[in-house]
C-alpha cells in the first residue's frame, strides 16, 4: 500500500572514512514512483551516498528517513527488510551460485513461495536470457548478463525503492541501451529509483530529476530537462562524455 | 593387505573430513582458521562419553545429543572469543582462536581429568571377513556410514536450504549478502553450530573406534583435519570431504609400508599439493583472490 507522502528523504548526511569526509551534508529526496539520478565524476561521493542509505556504511551525521521512519545507521539487512533493494557497483553477483540461486537470495527475506515464484517468472520475462541460463553459475555469465542478474536479484525483494550503482559500468554500448530500457520499464511498474551514473547524458535522458555531486557535495539539483540545459552540466559532464566517446 | 589399508584409510579419512568441514565452513564465512575447532571436537568426544554412559547402547540418541551439545559449545566459543573481534584484523581473531584452544583443553583437564577414558560401549563388536586378509568390524561400518550420511545431509543443507544458501552467499560476499537481508550474526552462529556439531559427531566416532577419550585428543586430530581442509582448498566444502579422504588413505598406506613416517608423509603430501596447487585441489580461485 502506498500513501501520499511516502518518500526516501536524506538530510545533511555525512559519510567519513577515517579522517576523510567522502560525503558532506548531502540532502536529497526520492518521491514515490520517481526516477532520480545522482551524477558526477569519479570520487564525487555518489557510491558512498548510496551505501550509507542502504546501510552498508553508517553515516556519521545527518538522517535517512524512509516513509517517515528514521533508518539512519541501521544495518543493511534491516534496511533490506524495509523494501529498499540495491544493485551494487560492479554487479556483485554470487559467482559460485547458479542464476536461480542468486534470484533466491534476492528473495531471502520472503516466505511467500507462490508469489516468489511469480516474481521469478516476471524477472525471467524481463530478462529472458536469465531463464535460459538458470542452472549456470553466475560467474560464467557475460558482464551484461550479470548486470541483468543483479537487477533481477534486487527485484526479487519486491522493493519499493531500488538503488542502482553504475549499472552501465564496463558494458558495451548496445548492452547499456538495453539495460537502461529495462530500468525505465521497472520504474514504470511503480518502483522508485535512485540511480548513480557516470554517464550523465544517458542518466538524465531517462530520469525525472537529478542531482549533481562534486567533492562530496550536491552542487546542483533540478529536473532532468533543466539539468540537460544547464551550462555547467553541459560543459563539465556532458562535454566530458563527448570527449570520452570520440 | 591393500584392501585392509584402503578400508582403514577411508574410515579414518571420513572422520578427518567431518572435522575438516568445521575448519573450512568457518574459514569460508569468516576468513580465519578456527584453531579451537580441534578442542571443540575433543569436547564432543567427552559429551559423547557422558551421554553414552547415561543413555547406554543407543547410538542414534547419543549421536544427535552430542551434535547438539557440541554445536552449542561452538556457538558459545564464537560469542565469547570471536564476535567481539568481528571488525578486527584476521590475525587477531586467529590468535584469539589459539587462546581459546588452550582454554578448552585445559578446561577439560580441570573439569574431567587428564587420564585417557574408555568410551562406554554403544554396541558389541563383530568382525566381518572381506576376502582372505581384510577384516572390517561393525564399528568401522558404523563410523563410515555415519560420516557419509552426515556429509550427504550437509550437502543438502548447504545447497538446498535457505540458510545454507545464505552461508554460501556470505562466504562469497558478505556485504552483498547483507543487502539481500542476510543477518551476518545469524549466518555466523549457524555456521559455527553446524561445523561444531560435525566435529562433535567425529568425536563420538573416534572415541568409539579407539575406545579412548582424552583432553589432548583435539591437537593431533585438529592438525590433521586442518591439513585435510587445506589439501582440498580451504573454504571449499567438497574440498574438505575429498581432502579428508585423501589424507586418511595416504596416511594409512604410509603407515603400512613406512610405519615410522606415517605423519611425515601425510604432511609431505600437503606440502606437495600446496607447491603445485596453492589454492588446494578444489579451489584455485581463493588463492587468486586473497593473495
Amino acid at each position: 500500500m502506498k500513501g501520499i507522502g511516502e518518500m526516501l528523504n536524506v538530510e545533511n548526511m555525512v559519510v567519513s572514512y577515517g579522517n576523510i569526509r567522502a560525503v558532506r551534508e548531502v540532502s536529497l529526496t526520492v518521491g514515490d514512483g520517481e526516477f532520480v539520478v545522482l551524477i558526477g565524476n569519479n570520487g564525487a561521493g555518489k557510491t558512498s551516498t548510496l551505501k550509507a542509505i542502504c546501510g552498508v556504511n553508517s553515516p556519521s551525521g545527518g538522517t535517512v528517513n524512509l516513509n517517515g521512519e528514521n533508518i539512519t545507521g541501521k544495518p543493511s539487512h534491516k534496511i533490506a527488510a524495509k523494501r529498499v533493494a540495491m544493485v551494487p557497483e560492479g554487479r556483485r553477483v554470487f559467482a559460485g551460485m547458479t542464476v536461480r540461486e542468486n534470484l533466491d537470495m534476492g528473495a531471502f527475506l520472503r516466505r511467500d513461495k507462490k508469489s516468489i515464484e511469480n516474481d521469478r517468472e516476471t524477472v525471467y520475462e524481463l530478462f529472458p536470457v536469465l531463464r535460459e541460463r538458470f542452472r549456470q553459475p553466475a560467474g560464467t555469465l557475460s558482464g551484461g548478463e550479470q548486470q541483468m542478474l543483479a537487477i533481477g536479484r534486487a527485484l526479487m525483494a519486491q522493493p519499493q525503492y531500488l538503488l542502482l550503482d553504475e549499472p552501465s559500468l564496463g558494458l558495451a554500448p548496445i548492452m547499456v541501451e538495453s539495460i537502461f530500457e529495462k530500468i525505465v520499464q521497472i520504474n514504470r511498474q511503480g518502483i522508485s529509483l535512485l540511480m548513480v551514473e557516470q554517464n550523465a547524458f544517458l542518466a538524465l535522458s531517462v530520469a525525472n530529476r537529478g542531482y549533481v555531486m562534486d567533492s562530496g557535495e550536491i552542487v546542483l539539483a533540478g529536473t532532468a530537462e533543466e539539468l540537460l540545459e544547464n551550462d555547467m552540466v553541459k560543459r563539465v559532464y556532458l562535454g566530458m562524455e563527448e570527449a570520452e566517446e570520440s | 593387505m591393500i584392501l585392509q589399508q584402503l578400508i582403514n584409510g577411508i574410515m579414518l579419512g571420513s572422520v578427518y573430513a567431518l572435522i575438516a568441514l568445521g575448519y573450512t565452513m568457518v574459514y569460508g564465512v569468516m576468513k580465519f582458521i578456527n584453531f579451537a575447532h580441534g578442542d571443540v571436537y575433543m569436547w564432543g568426544a567427552f559429551f559423547a562419553m557422558f551421554l553414552a554412559h547415561f543413555l547406554g547402547g543407543q547410538f542414534l540418541p547419543v549421536l544427535i545429543l552430542t551434535m547438539i551439545l557440541t554445536g552449542i559449545l561452538g556457538v558459545l566459543v564464537e560469542r565469547v572469543a570471536y564476535k567481539p573481534l568481528r571488525r578486527a584484523p584476521r590475525l587477531v581473531v586467529t590468535t584469539s582462536a589459539l587462546g581459546m584452544s588452550i582454554v578448552l583443553s585445559n578446561l577439560a583437564r580441570l573439569l574431567i581429568g587428564s587420564a585417557t577414558y574408555p568410551m562406554p560401549k554403544v554396541l558389541a563388536v563383530h568382525d566381518f571377513k572381506l576376502g582372505p586378509s581384510a577384516v572390517i568390524n561393525n564399528i568401522q561400518i558404523l563410523v563410515l556410514v555415519t560420516a557419509v550420511v552426515l556429509m550427504v545431509l550437509l550437502n543438502w543443507f548447504v545447497n538446498r536450504s535457505r540458510y545454507g544458501k545464505a552461508i554460501r552467499a556470505a562466504s562469497e560476499d558478505q556485504e552483498t549478502a547483507g543487502l539481500m537481508g542476510v543477518n551476518m550474526d545469524n549466518v555466523v552462529s549457524v555456521t559455527f553450530f553446524v561445523g561444531s556439531s560435525l566435529g562433535g559427531a567425529a568425536g563420538l566416532l573416534v572415541g568409539m573406534y579407539y575406545d579412548a577419550v582424552y583432553s589432548t585428543m583435539g591437537y593431533a586430530a585438529g592438525l590433521k583435519a586442518f591439513t585435510a581442509a587445506i589439501l582440498g582448498g580451504i573454504g571449499s566444502i567438497p574440498g574438505a570431504m575429498f581432502g579428508g579422504l585423501l589424507l586418511g588413505i595416504v596416511e594409512n598406506f604410509a603407515g603400512a609400508f613406512l610405519s615410522n613416517y606415517r605423519d611425515g608423509i601425510a604432511f609431505l603430501v600437503m606440502i606437495l599439493v600446496l607447491l603445485f596447487r596453492p589454492g588446494g585441489l578444489f579451489n584455485a580461485k581463493i588463492y587468486q583472490k586473497r593473495v
